[in-house]
């Protein structure tokens, strides 16, 4: 065989800043995410809850508050189902190929990765969720179904929330447990929905709750008086589930990687 | 190698558990640039030894340290450890070029200067058909060749390469070799895990053995074959005449036994050149006429083997 060309040599930069690391992870990972072959899946299931949604519309037009309240919740359960597979996918695809340990050799790697591709994967599963909540309205008009304009802040503010907590919450089973999809399923099924139904304030240990109680918040009623503190609960619920998890998952890349 | 070249990789005492199981017991060991062939049976330990050495695991007691004191995490390490595990390590779904692409830019590289560089080192392995295809379309042995490309596209000073030269045919297994040795001699560190000791062996001029979790020699190659010399040694001795041959053996007070087998005799010692010393002497006065001599025991199976009796 003949001799094949040398390697020209290289010189690499030297270490990168905390903020250029994480914006690197979270880039590399959102160019390698932005596929349709990956977003497939997500994509098919909210044209499916747009589907469900102006189908429903179309047999229970005398009814229109409480069809788009159950179209809100629908919508949170979906965005449940798109960052449980987008939030595990994010370490998971990676760590299942052995692939993550060539990630994290750089030392700077243990921290931005992890954070990283959590902020890519929220800006994901968030646009995606807009683009439901959106979708969804333009569905209810289509079958001329009064739109409330007014609830739209809190459809929107609920799914990006919910977007946040779902896509920490799986991310942080991803970097725990190797069959962290299927057991990420169940908590859907049993705690989000099950816990949920069972107890109030127990529900809020999961974020599905507490984002269907943000989307379908009475925009006529006060947001600072009494029933507006169940608002911000929520909100306060999801943040702090939001930044325990992160905070646990940075902590398990910080000691040995996850295999 | 002289004492003056800069140490690369220290380990202190390391012990690394896995729950009640021991992967590595009390390793002390430093090396410096060149190629280093690891050495051990499935089980020894090689993959921790390879996992604590790129800091992708702590020890659960003692110290690792790199390039001079550096602790694990330490931004100064930030390009100085490459690696290619055992296994796909490989995300199937993205192509060759985008995944060693991807892995230069995390280590500095701006988009145009990752692909360029991962272009090279993948043509460079024979993979310029298939920088577009996905991984998952690539066989055994370019998968294992993607694997390498992404450990040699840096200019690390710690390369770790477990089982490298799995997968690949004759030709590649030589062309890997010399890449190793290239970044061998531009002054990184490279370790080579393998269960093939004579793979390693061609290759590397210092060796690592480890069994059952412990580093139990390590040197050049002469240092490891001077240990073997001190070890229970036999030399199989193929004659028309091994009686005699072995009257004549008995003689010299280093020849500890005597072993016949059919048309041959085994000579067994404490040391190799007792029975080497012995040798001559017994021929002559035996006129034996000499078809094969045969040293048993100065391998790298027999230390393993041997190591095995004495652990047992």
């Amino acid at each position: 065989m003949s001799r094949l060309p040398d390697l020209p040599p290289i010189t690499l930069p030297a270490s990168p800043s905390m903020a250029s690391a994480l914006a690197l992870h979270a880039g590399l990972h959102l160019r390698r995410s932005l596929k349709l072959r990956r977003m497939f899946p997500a994509l098919l299931l909210i044209a499916l809850v747009v589907a469900a949604g102006a189908g429903i519309a179309r047999v229970s037009a005398g009814q229109p508050l409480a069809l788009l309240t159950f179209l809100s919740t629908l919508g949170v359960r979906a965005v449940g189902l798109i960052a449980l597979g987008m939030g595990t996918r994010a370490l998971r695809a990676d760590a299942d190929h052995g692939a993550l340990s060539a990630f994290l050799l750089r030392p700077r790697a243990a921290v931005a990765l992890p954070i990283g591709r959590l902020f890519a994967t929220i800006i994901m599963v968030s646009t995606l969720a807009v683009f439901m909540a959106v979708a969804v309205q333009g569905a209810a008009l289509a079958v001329a179904l009064p739109v409330e304009w007014a609830r739209m802040p809190y459809i929107i503010c609920g799914y990006v929330l919910a977007s946040v907590g779902y896509t920490a919450l799986f991310m942080l089973f991803a970097s725990l447990l190797r069959p962290a999809a299927a057991i990420g399923l169940a908590w859907l099924v049993l705690i989000d929905l099950g816990l949920g139904n069972l107890s109030d304030r127990l529900g809020r240990l999961t974020p599905g709750p507490s984002a269907a109680s943000i989307v379908n918040f009475d925009p006529d009623l006060s947001l600072w008086g009494s029933a507006g503190l169940d608002l911000w609960f929520s909100v306060l619920s999801i943040v702090v589930l939001t930044v325990m998890c992160a905070g646990i998952t940075l902590w398990r890349f910080r000691g040995d990687v996850p295999e | 190698m002289s004492e003056a070249v800069p140490e690369v990789l220290r380990l202190e005492r390391c012990t690394r558990r896995f729950g009640s199981r021991v992967a590595l017991l009390d390793a002390t060991l430093s090396l410096r640039p060149g190629l280093v062939g690891l050495l051990g049976p499935n089980g020894a330990g090689k993959t921790t030894f390879l996992r604590l050495a790129a800091g992708l695991i702590g020890p659960t007691s003692g110290t690792v340290s790199w390039l001079g004191g550096h602790q694990r995490r330490d931004p100064a390490l930030a390009n100085a450890i490459s690696m290619a595990s055992d296994g796909d390590q490989l995300p199937v779904s993205d192509t060759a070029q985008e995944f060693v692409a991807m892995l230069l830019q995390c280590a500095g590289l701006t988009g145009d200067q990752a692909d360029e560089r991962a272009e090279q080192v993948l043509r460079r392995l024979g993979l310029a058909e298939k920088l577009d295809a996905p991984i998952s379309t690539l066989s055994r042995g370019q998968r294992q060749r993607v694997k390498l490309a992404q450990a040699l596209a840096l200019p690390a000073s710690l390369v770790l390469l477990d089982e490298p030269l799995n997968g690949l045919d004759p030709v590649w297994r030589m062309e890997v070799a010399t890449l190793m040795n290239e970044a061998a001699e531009r002054g990184a560190c490279v370790i080579v895990s393998s269960h093939i000791l004579e793979e390693v062996e061609a290759i590397c001029e210092r060796l690592v053995l480890l069994y059952r979790g412990r580093v139990v020699a390590s040197g050049t190659q002469a240092e490891i074959r001077s240990l073997l010399s001190t070890r229970g040694t036999a030399v199989r001795v193929s004659t028309d005449q091994p009686r005699e041959l072995a009257r004549a053996l008995l003689v010299d007070a280093e020849i500890s036994a005597l072993q016949f087998e059919p048309g041959a005799v085994i000579a067994h010692a404490s040391q190799l050149a007792a029975v080497h010393s012995a040798l001559p002497a017994a021929i002559v006065s035996s006129g034996a006429k000499i078809a094969e001599i045969e040293t048993q025991g100065d391998d790298l199976v027999s230390l393993f083997a041997a190591l095995g009796e004495e652990m047992r």
